[in-house]
């Protein structure tokens, strides 16, 4: 993202805000009565609106303003916080949302309805907001208007303006709250030689007279207050009721009553709403991890400062090998180094994917009925930023399962002695170069009768046929399989579980499943730290180099002359007594080249299939940097990628999954052909 | 010797900086400057407090800074806006409007 795009800046901020907000408002179901929780609630939607309108989303802004407003209700004590309206105002996150990722057209209706709904719950317990759990705004005296009104001095902090508070807007925002006379003072604005421009140093007097309370003032420095200078105080009736200090002001000067009225920077209307709606992707990365980074770069800036004075210098061949043996020794730490250090700025924790269950179990919970409490571990866990995005969806899918399928209703967790409220646990922990995230839920397990019923009538096991329990749980991965009897909006239609499986793998990933009847289910996914770089084993077919995932590696075999021959047509090697299927990958290449005397074997696996791999040569392990296929080619299954190899020559990274995918189809084929 | 320099556009935060190495290359030349608002279109608190500022290091040095025209349009809305013309002193007066203020 560019720094010099203000409008994506603000979707990201923004995008951030609605979290932010969403996060608040499902703490608030748990704890209707905190008021810092409201508190931060009623923040997040007011810089919102502020914000929004600055950067031209009007249609956000009004919306917005429409749910602060009510919001602002609860804040102040005449309406409580109801687990209703938690629910229409995370609704209206969502229009938000949908509002700050489009341009608004077409969604009109839905946020007047949501409006509706806002303003039903509200009206609905204002009445209650006295006698309820809620508690009310307490009644300080800074909650209290003072007869005649304020006095006040503020000074912002002397980098506001830089970052971008306006003091005009506080001013207008000040004159919107009665009758008010404001004095600039420049005392303390140094000279010219001594100021920082960019710095405001400017503060005001202020004299506010109506029926004004002390948090209507507040609000307006809701956002400023803790790092700037301000004073307040009541007016004193005498200075109240008297007449205004005869003040020579400049009549023809008219101050415009709104920030709409002048000029400020504004972008023009809905301007961001018209561009592409996508924010741009940005990783939040800690200072440390950039100083590292950049001592990486000044150790290399050194070294090549050695390597240019050896290539101009006059030394003899003897130190000069040696010394350029130092440099090329130096250049491969460094080299490491800086690979590792750029890894960890892609890496992001874990926490930032669980947070967005809270909201899709807070959802379900409502929808089925069910009492669900979420809960979480392992947050703090990294993992590459890529990944993160990627396992959003199949972990929605899984969560989905567990609290439809899992969990029974309150009534039937109490009849067989559990507690009323069932649980689903996230948790993630690294073990070696891999993350192990697990989904686990407490409720009444798979119906292995239900699977393996399922299994025979879609032909997938024979009736009666022995199944070890691990692979009777492997069959719900199978396409369009669902053991649910009931298809409800959430899941069971048998679309789902294969295609998680698939995308875990397509990570690089594996998925295990394990269920104890009446106790619960677990899933784990074992996915690696990184999709950036891979430890591969390079091997030649034909003329051609390709590396093979080495996570995926079981075993290499030489295939004999004598072997291949005896196997063609089958494609079968035998390995502990059990069949195993081979893909030819000269074949399937079409190289055009002779088979090498001595192929090899390369065994790989995902899960629990297996397929071997004919290749004429191996090369050797090798770091694997990847490179994405260009948009010709990303559409070729066979290949996850491709990597530069020190030569500058490049090799084509294999699909394990698709691999093992082609090689199961075979072994089908012809165990079809007898 | 006295210059006239004519401040064009905008002034706010984000240019600021140059207005002001502008205004201190000018002090370092040890000249009277008149200020020429009539181009600005656009400014914000950050020109209103460069000029005060200004003003007061040239009146330190025993020179003159002044404006070559009444402040007007954006610049008189701002300085309605900001509260200085509350309490307005003859020297601000007489900076800002020549000692006349405007009809």
């Amino acid at each position: 993202m560019s720094t010099q795009d203000p409008v994506a800046a603000f979707r990201v901020e923004a995008g951030e805000l609605l979290d932010q907000i969403e996060h608040g408002l499902l703490d608030l179901g748990h704890r209707l009565d905190d008021r810092a929780l409201i508190d931060e609630v009623f923040r997040g939607l007011h810089t919102l609106k502020g914000s929004g309108a600055m950067f031209g989303f009007d249609a956000l802004a009004e919306f917005t303003h429409h749910c602060e407003t009510a919001f602002d209700r609860v804040r102040k004590g005449l309406a409580p916080a109801t687990q209703e309206l938690v629910a229409v105002i995370l609704s209206a996150r969502d229009h938000m949302r949908a509002l700050l990722e489009g341009d608004g057209t077409g969604l009109e209706a839905t946020g007047a309805a949501i409006l509706e709904q806002l303003q039903a719950a509200i009206d609905g317990c204002a009445g209650e907001a006295s006698g309820s759990s809620a508690s009310p705004v307490p009644t300080s005296p800074a909650g209290q208007a003072a007869r005649g009104g304020w006095r006040l001095f503020f000074r912002l902090p002397a980098d506001a303006m830089a970052n971008g508070t306006n003091p005009l807007m506080l001013l207008d925002e000040l004159r919107e709250l009665g009758d008010c006379r404001i004095v600039a003072r420049t005392d303390t604005v140094p000279p010219l030689a001594d100021l920082v421009p960019t710095e405001c140093h400017i503060g005001w007097d202020v004299e506010l007279r109506g029926d004004i309370s002390r948090d209507d003032i507040d609000d307006v420095f809701i956002f400023v207050m803790d790092d700037m200078e301000l004073t307040i105080e009541p007016l004193g009736d005498a200075i109240a009721q008297a007449p205004p200090e005869t003040i020579e002001e400049v009549p023809v000067v008219e101050v415009p009553a709104t920030a709409q009225d002048v000029s400020v920077n504004r972008v023009p209307a809905n301007a961001g709403a018209k561009t592409n709606a996508t924010p741009g992707e940005s990783v939040r990365v800690p200072a440390e991890r950039l100083d590292e980074l950049m001592d990486r770069v000044g150790e290399l800036v050194i070294v090549q400062s050695r390597l240019s004075q050896l290539a101009s210098g006059h030394g003899s061949a003897v130190g000069n090998e040696l010394a350029l043996r130092s440099i090329s020794e130096e250049i491969e730490r460094l080299a490491g180094e800086l690979r590792d250090t750029m890894m960890v700025l892609r890496m992001v924790p874990v926490a930032s994917l669980f947070s967005r269950f809270r909201r899709l179990v807070h959802d379900l919970a409502r929808e089925t009925g069910k009492t669900i409490e979420l809960s979480t571990e392992g947050e703090t866990t990294e993992v590459d930023k890529t990944m993160i995005e990627r396992l959003a969806d199949p972990m929605v899918h899984l969560i989905r399962n567990a609290c439809d399928h899992g969990l029974e209703t309150p009534e039937d967790r109490l009849a067989t002695g559990k507690a009323a409220a069932g649980q689903v646990h996230l948790s993630a922990h690294q073990a070696g170069g891999e993350v192990l995230i697990t989904i686990r839920d407490d409720g009444r397990g798979i119906d292995r009768a239900r699977v393996r019923a399922k299994a025979e009538s879609q032909g997938l096991i024979q009736p009666g046929q022995q199944v070890s329990d691990h692979d009777l749980l492997q069959m719900i991965f199978h396409p369009g399989f669902s053991t649910a009897a009931q298809v409800t909006n959430l899941s069971g239609r048998g679309v789902g579980m294969d295609v998680v499986k698939r995308t875990i793998e397509s990570l690089r990933g594996a998925i295990d499943i394990t269920s104890v009847p009446g106790e619960g289910s677990t899933v784990v996914l074992r996915i690696p730290l990184t999709l950036a770089i891979i430890d591969g084993l390079l091997v030649r077919v034909g003329e051609g180099r390709y590396v093979i995932p080495l996570g995926a590696v079981e075993e290499c075999l030489e295939l004999s002359l004598e072997e291949d021959l005896r196997s063609r047509g089958r494609s079968f090697i035998t390995l502990r007594d059990r069949l195993v299927p081979f893909l030819r990958l000269r074949e399937i290449f079409d190289t055009g080249t002779r088979p090498d005397p001595h192929q090899k074997i390369v065994v790989i696996a995902t899960g629990s299939e297996r397929v071997g791999l004919v290749v004429d040569q191996i090369i050797g392990s090798h770091q694997t940097v990847i490179k994405s296929m260009s948009p010709l080619h990303r559409d070729v299954a066979t290949f996850a990628g491709a990597t530069i190899l020190g030569d500058g020559g490049v090799a084509l990274i294999l699909d394990v999954a698709q691999l093992v995918m082609l090689g199961q189809n075979q072994e089908e084929r012809l165990r079809a052909a007898g | 010797m006295r210059q006239v320099v004519t401040v064009s556009n905008t002034v706010t935060v984000r240019s600021a900086h140059l207005f002001s190495e502008n205004l201190l290359d000018l002090f370092s030349a040890e000249q009277d400057v008149d200020l020429d608002l009539s181009e600005l279109v656009e400014v914000d608190l950050a020109f209103v407090e460069i000029v005060y500022s200004a003003r007061e290091q040239w009146a330190r040095a025993g020179r003159d800074l002044r404006l070559a025209q009444p402040a007007e349009g954006a610049v008189a809305a701002l300085l309605g806006r900001a509260g200085f013309l509350t309490n307005l002193t003859p020297r601000d007066l007489e900076f800002w409007f020549h000692g006349e203020l405007p009809q």
